[in-house]
């Protein structure tokens, strides 16, 4: 087994981002990155570095343990 | 007048404009798709065997032969650059970092795919010269179609590890959603 095997980490990044009202491109545009990198987040399928997660959950008005969790988030918490 | 922005065609053969226009286009495109981008894999790997091995026929069939089937791995190349929007082929500037990460890990795969193809023609060629009772000329097996291969093997592979490792685009939703 590969000693980096890395954790998932789950994200509330679509729910807060809709909440919002903001489309993937508007808040890609807003932290600087493509649109698809925000849809392999949400997916949770990518892991941002630790910059990219302070960008969006400052744009996104949250703390980072808010929106980042190495446990699953309930469903419509 | 604007400072001049920095264009990298010297080293990494992309233009600015390019990549920015290929980035920006949200517009479905059917070269993005994971199936044509498989799609384009299998026939570029299978089309620069065949270009390589093209060099075995008699000289002027194997030049004809050659050019033609160097211009349409020209052609494919170009193709499988515009499926993964030049993520292969862009500099650092121009791309965020989950395409940085993708991009690095594709060379890494790249050099291997392509040392392992070396390894395994020089020992080739080794037990060929070992095992050949007549004088074996590597000038016979030398033309115009294994240029073609390895020009593309060395400019290709990473936009072709790309199409491979990254999802094709039909399976992500559009950038306007909002639920």
């Amino acid at each position: 087994m590969s000693r980096n095997r890395e954790e998932p980490l789950y994200n509330r990044i679509e729910e807060v981002r809709t909440d919002l009202g903001l489309s993937r491109q508007e808040l890609a545009d807003k932290v600087g990155v493509h649109y698809q990198t925000i849809g392999y987040l949400e997916r949770e399928e990518y892991s941002p570095s630790l910059v990219l997660a302070l960008r969006i959950a400052h744009l996104l008005n949250h703390e980072v343990s808010d929106l980042f969790s190495f446990t699953s988030f309930r469903k419509g918490k | 007048m604007s400072k001049k922005e920095k264009q990298f065609w010297a080293i990494e053969g992309v233009t600015r404009r390019e990549v920015v226009k290929s980035q920006n286009d949200s517009r479905f495109n059917y070269l993005r798709t994971r199936n044509s981008r498989r799609l384009m894999i299998l026939s570029l790997s299978l089309l620069t065997i065949l270009v390589a091995l093209s060099s075995a026929l008699p000289s002027k069939t194997s030049n004809y032969v050659g050019t033609l089937g160097g211009l349409m791995l020209l052609v494919g190349y170009l193709l499988i650059r515009t499926s993964v929007r030049h993520i292969a082929d862009s500099p650092d500037e121009l791309l965020d970092e989950r395409q940085i990460a993708l991009r690095d890990r594709s060379y890494l795969h790249s050099y291997r795919i392509m040392t392992s193809m070396f390894a395994l023609v020089l020992v080739a060629l080794f037990v060929r010269i070992e095992l050949s009772e007549n004088r074996f000329e590597i000038a016979d097996w030398w033309g115009t179609g294994t240029w073609w291969s390895i020009l593309m093997l060395m400019a290709g592979l990473p936009s072709m590890v790309v199409a491979w490792l990254d999802r094709g685009e039909d399976e992500i939703s559009a950038p306007i959603h909002t639920r």
